[in-house]
């Protein structure tokens, strides 16, 4: 591949693909009806259920028990706080206790002269963001990811194993550097070093990582999540929500920004004793805005294919507790 | 415009896009299809937007980015008439190939940037990241394109 119009081109020629209108149109009509009478029926059966509920309440309250400062359920009988239990009449659940990653090699001093800033911490993936006067450098280390089958431009050694140094140019840009080795319990390690690094920085950096495991740091408690979420990446800057069935995927996000000046646009509403702003961009999905203080406020994007109401997206927000240490991040 | 209007005078577009984020036609099918069924029972919020093809677009890469693998059968035509794929294939067909295999946001970067032709800020607002992040999957992709063909190159084994 020479050049990036070769993937120009790649595409073009393959725009051929794609079904035609007359052969895609009918599906989708009867797929949009179809869609269509299950909502039809989910509300029916959701107002069924309501009128349940509005009967059955009352009942469980005055049930023959006076003593109504007694919990409605008997300790014993309450199911183990670690589940993931749902918010009655939402699409939250409670959410389960934090799996806290961490990562197999510690991140030391960094080359640039600073302390380095954990961009983000998954499961195998940590970035790196060290700012060194108006320059910020990003390393990031990825575990599993493989190592490449082509010839390394060369080898060396860090921490006494074998590593093998590629190089790689992007659309003409400076050449970025990677290094791949074999951990002791072999997995493999892929570091990449900034374009602005040379073949020795990426070497110096490899050296300084040390082997004790890195520890996630968490910034933001979190009470509710949507059903089947949990924590897939965090660092003292942001939080960030997903399936586990797909760690890459939709998003939220949760982080302290500095305040915003001026309007906002938006929408005001209510979250818990104070104000804060639901804006919705158009083609993208919904964030929350609240204000802490003078300085810094909580913003939380949500992905537009969260299927959320806006109360729900506001009691996912009042569940956030910001925990000490949390940094304020760029914008 | 209504819904139907939209689908007649956009639909072609959109399975064109979701074609080049999936590589798969049925796969680019159902997404677009999922996609129009939810974006029908809002349409009135859609359509109030600017533009309400970006729109659904964002909404395809989303749905896109979190499709979980579904266990597909895989038919193999057994008429002579159908040509069957040459297996040495070309450049363009290589390189749709290793597209495939890049990892969804990374090819999804690609598309939006060199299909679309959206900014990197463009990117980013759409797939709700920083500019730098897009800079990295760009990079992170265009890298593991050229390690692999330069690899096919060397060795022979080009399809």
């Amino acid at each position: 591949m020479r050049t990036t119009d070769d993937l120009r081109r790649t595409f073009a020629e393959h725009e051929h693909l794609a079904p035609d209108l007359a052969e895609a149109m009918g599906p989708l009509r009867v797929a949009v009806e179809q869609r269509r009478r299950q909502q039809r029926s989910r509300l029916t059966v959701s107002a069924a259920a309501a009128v349940i509920a509005a009967v059955a309440i009352p009942t469980i309250v005055l049930g023959g028990d006076s003593d109504v400062s007694r919990p409605d359920q008997p300790a014993a009988s309450r199911p183990p706080s670690t589940a993931s239990r749902p918010v009655p009449g939402t699409a939250l659940v409670q959410a389960p206790p934090l799996d806290l990653p961490t990562f197999p090699l510690q991140a030391d001093p960094a080359p640039a002269g600073t302390s380095p800033e954990v961009l983000w911490l998954g499961g195998d993936q940590l970035v790196l963001l060290y700012r060194h006067e108006d320059a910020v450098l990003s390393y990031s280390v990825e575990i599993g990811s493989g190592i490449p089958t082509v010839r390394p431009v060369s080898t060396g050694t860090c921490q006494g194993r074998s590593i093998g140094v590629f190089e790689s140019s992007s659309g003409g840009g400076p050449a970025v550097f990677m290094a791949f080795w074999t951990l002791a319990d072999g997995r493999t390690a892929e570091l990449r070093a900034p374009a602005s690094a040379s073949e020795a920085d990426l070497l110096a950096f490899c050296e300084s990582l040390g082997t004790d495991p890195l520890s996630a740091t968490v910034s933001y408690d979190v009470e509710l999540v949507p059903a089947g979420w949990t924590m897939v990446s965090t660092s003292a800057v942001q939080l960030a929500l997903g399936s586990p069935d797909d760690p890459s995927g939709p998003q939220i996000v949760v982080g302290l920004r500095a305040r915003t000046p001026g309007e906002l646009g938006g929408r005001t509403v209510s979250i818990g004793d104070r104000f804060g702003t639901i804006i919705t961009v158009s083609g993208v999905g919904p964030e929350v805005v609240l204000p802490l203080d003078a300085d810094r406020e909580l913003r939380v994007t949500f992905p537009d294919n969260l299927e959320l109401s806006d109360g729900e997206l506001l009691q996912f927000v009042a569940g956030i507790t910001v925990l000490p240490g949390a940094l304020v991040g760029g914008t | 415009m209504n819904f139907e209007e939209f689908c007649l005078a956009r639909l072609p577009g959109l399975l064109r896009f979701a074609v080049m984020l999936t590589g798969e036609r049925e796969l680019a099918q159902d997404i677009v299809q999922e996609v129009l069924c939810r974006a029908h029972g809002r349409w009135r919020r859609i359509v109030a937007t600017d533009r309400p093809e970006l729109y659904v677009k964002r909404m395809i890469t989303n749905e896109f980015l979190s499709w979980r693998r579904r266990r597909r059968v895989v038919t193999v035509p057994l008429d002579a008439d159908v040509p069957l794929p040459d297996p040495a294939g070309d450049e363009s067909d290589d390189l749709w190939q290793r597209l495939a295999g890049l990892p969804r946001q990374q090819r999804a970067v690609l598309v939006l940037r060199y299909y679309e032709g959206l900014s990197d800020l463009e990117i980013a607002d759409a797939l709700r990241c920083s500019a730098g992040t897009v800079r990295g999957y760009a990079s992170r992709a265009l890298s593991t394109l050229r390690i692999q063909l330069t690899d096919d190159v060397t060795t022979g084994e080009s399809k």
